[in-house]
């Protein structure tokens, strides 16, 4: 299957390479400038792949929130940890920060955000073991960076107002919906 | 303080975990003005009453069945379930269909961050505080039944006989408007909406849950050779008693169950109330 079109491979080819660099950087006990880099590429991956995933679930408005979602979460989640190296870096703390993204995982669960939207953009739908494999995923992902301290969340903003009164409607009828399950 | 065992129905976990949510700080990632979102009381309520048991674990015992855990799960994990009970009934396509492209992205983002992270992860942790029992299926079909045509079923054919009369009158609501007139059949057309709208009642999972409590309260009087003090803890308008205007509690459904069964079905509000008054 040819996933160019939302760098799919390539980020997958990516997740190696860092594992790679993180490994590497472990061992000389210095992080590379180069896993720093991957990160930002990672992200800028992510971010690109929810673009190609909004347009193409158009029509299907449901199937659209997950994967952009997904996909912009699994973005924000690369910039923490390519700040967080960073900042490792500047501190001197160059192994620990290095070392720990291995122990933890957090590799393993981008690759499997990953393989989970590779499988919706071949399938053009969601099966449902995709849908739990990538919600639970990502949901670990922000635990363990809750947990490591590195998990921000920036302030977003609607152009107008019309987008933050909508929104406002939407959630007041879905405490009702809940009130009905 | 009251010693007791409590069976919490699905509406008050997720309650609780909705009301966990809009209280948190980071819920929506941007300032909207507060008080536009509402906060109903009842779900309010609902997580209060989960953090105060979790504190009295010991005197109070709280669980859910399997069947709860299932039917929460199966909301969270099946992507179906989700689109139909929620997402589709939001009608988000027409809505904003009119809003610039980078606002309909940040929309989606907002949703998939409140509905398939925030709202799970409270939900889960919230429901894992709960032990669970497991219910013989079998039993519990034959509970649902009995649940069925000793209580819902003669009010249900009071409500078809009485709509029929009034009908062949000419009269559109007749006696029905009336029964607010008499206590114990107040919200009584609310009550039977499941009723009409499934057709079936067994497809009715809130009388399934019902059922499952009045199995795990009959096992436990087995087990223990003692009568405990039993409550199903449900927000749902099918078990709970409602306040007539003198603020007494009065509903037919809710004094049967009770008669018939000896578990009480309460809501978090009502065990709250009664608690703070033992304590």
């Amino acid at each position: 299957m040819d996933h160019k079109t939302c760098n799919l491979d390539q980020s997958e080819n990516l997740i190696f390479h860092i594992d790679e660099l993180l490994k590497k950087s472990i061992e000389q006990k210095e992080i590379s400038p180069q896993v720093i880099e991957c990160f930002d590429k990672l992200a800028k991956d992510f971010e690109e792949m929810g673009n190609v995933f909004f347009n193409k679930f158009d029509q299907k408005m449901m199937d659209q929130i997950i994967t952009f979602g997904a996909a912009i979460t699994t973005k924000d989640i690369c910039l923490n940890l390519k700040d967080n190296l960073t900042n490792a870096k500047m501190a001197h703390q160059n192994p620990i920060a290095a070392k720990r993204i291995l122990d933890r995982d957090y590799l393993v669960f981008i690759r499997l955000i990953i393989d989970s939207l590779k499988n919706i953009y071949d399938s053009n739908k969601i099966e449902n073991e995709c849908f739990v494999t990538l919600n639970d995923s990502i949901r670990i992902l922000i635990k363990l960076s809750k947990e490591d301290a590195i998990y921000k969340e920036d302030r977003i903003l609607f152009s107008n107002k019309e987008g933050e009164e909508i929104l406002v409607k939407v959630l007041n009828e879905t405490n009702e919906l809940i009130s009905e399950l | 303080m009251i010693s007791a065992k409590l069976f919490f129905e699905t509406s008050v976990i997720l309650g609780a975990a909705q009301y966990k949510l809009l209280e948190s700080n980071n819920y929506l990632k941007m300032d909207i003005e507060k008080g536009l979102i509402s906060k109903p009381e009842r779900y309010k309520h609902s997580y209060e009453l989960i953090e105060y048991v979790m504190k009295k674990k010991g005197e109070l015992d709280p669980f859910v069945s399997y069947g709860v855990k299932r039917e929460i799960r199966n909301l969270l994990q099946k992507k179906e379930q989700l689109e139909k009970k929620i997402i589709e009934k939001l009608k988000l396509p027409k809505r904003i269909s009119k809003l610039p492209i980078e606002d309909k992205k940040v929309f989606d983002y907002l949703l998939f961050q409140i509905f398939f992270v925030k709202f799970p992860s409270i939900t889960y942790d919230i429901l894992d505080q709960f032990g669970s029992i497991a219910v013989d299926d079998v039993s519990v079909e034959g509970l649902r039944d009995e649940l069925f045509s000793k209580i819902f079923k003669p009010l249900k054919i009071r409500q078809d006989y009485l709509i029929d009369y009034f009908e062949r009158k000419g009269v559109n609501e007749g006696f029905l408007i009336k029964d607010k007139d008499y206590p114990e059949y107040q919200n009584l057309k609310k009550l039977l909406e499941p009723f009409y709208k499934f057709g079936n009642y067994k497809k009715i999972n809130d009388l399934r849950i019902l059922a499952e409590a009045i199995y795990c309260y009959n096992k436990m009087k087995d087990e223990l050779k003692i009568t405990p003090t039993f409550y199903f803890v449900s927000c749902d308008h099918i078990f709970i008693p409602f306040r007539g205007s003198d603020d007494q509690t009065f509903f037919k459904v809710h004094n049967e169950i009770k008669a018939y069964y000896g578990l009480e079905p309460i809501t978090p509000k009502e065990f709250l109330l009664r608690a703070s008054s033992t304590d």
